[in-house]
């Protein structure tokens, strides 16, 4: 956990909510007029995403199926997200996801370890294991 | 207990602090303003808006007549993510038309 000391720096801005719409259908409106609705796949803490299933229209309505997208953080101007969606719920559940996930691969009581013969997914208290770490 | 320390203006972004869960005007590049309700912000100024109304400004001029024709094109959106770098200011919203 040491190397988290300054905690994640995406929680600090709004990018996490972001994060946090990851599996919703959105409309993300880009910088050069582009309309783009589809499913966010992934977001990275610089905004950068990842739609796919998308239906991307140009300033003329002219509209184009496209199955993955990756767009630069830098060119979106507006994300119109979904009006039932509760922003801090969202965000907070993300956070603890993370953290469990966190802990879960650093190891403890109950863990999933490894032993050194290659077997895996043996759940365990046992010192041996342990001493891995 | 909230004291008047934690609700003292520091610094700029402490102005836009005072608005949150207000109604405010926020103008962004490429002729558009919004006004919307605050609903979160950070130190980019990403927003989060809620009930916006945007409005986009387009200039026009006649080929014939030369005069410069204003059009708004008006849009409601319940909720929206701004990113920050499009922000040019945040005000509370204007009192006029």
């Amino acid at each position: 956990m040491m190397g988290n000391r300054r905690g994640r720096q995406t929680e600090r801005t709004l990018v996490c909510v972001v994060q946090a719409l990851v599996g919703l259908e959105l409309l993300v409106e880009l910088r050069n007029e582009l309309c783009i609705r589809g499913i966010l796949d992934d977001c990275d803490a610089d905004m950068n995403i990842t739609l796919k299933d998308t239906v991307v229209e140009n300033v003329e309505g002219i509209k184009s199926s496209l199955p993955m997208i990756f767009v630069r953080g830098s060119v979106i101007r507006f994300i119109h997200m979904p009006d039932t969606f509760n922003v801090s719920q969202a965000v907070e559940a993300r956070r603890l996801m993370l953290d469990r996930a966190e802990t879960a691969y650093i190891g403890g009581k109950g863990a999933l370890t490894s032993t050194t013969s290659g077997e895996s997914f043996k759940a365990s208290s046992s010192t041996e294991e342990a001493s891995e770490f | 207990m909230a004291t008047e320390e934690e609700s003292a203006v520091k610094e700029p972004l402490d102005l836009i602090r005072l608005s949150l869960d207000e109604r405010i005007y926020v103008k962004l590049r490429s002729d558009r303003e919004l006004r919307g309700k605050l609903h979160a912000y950070d130190q980019h100024l990403n927003m989060i808006l809620g009930d916006v109304e945007e409005v986009v400004t387009t200039v026009e001029i006649d080929d014939e007549t030369y005069e410069e024709i204003v059009r708004t094109a008006k849009r409601l959106i319940p909720y929206l993510f701004v990113r920050g770098d499009g922000v040019i200011l945040v005000s509370p919203p204007l009192r006029t038309s």
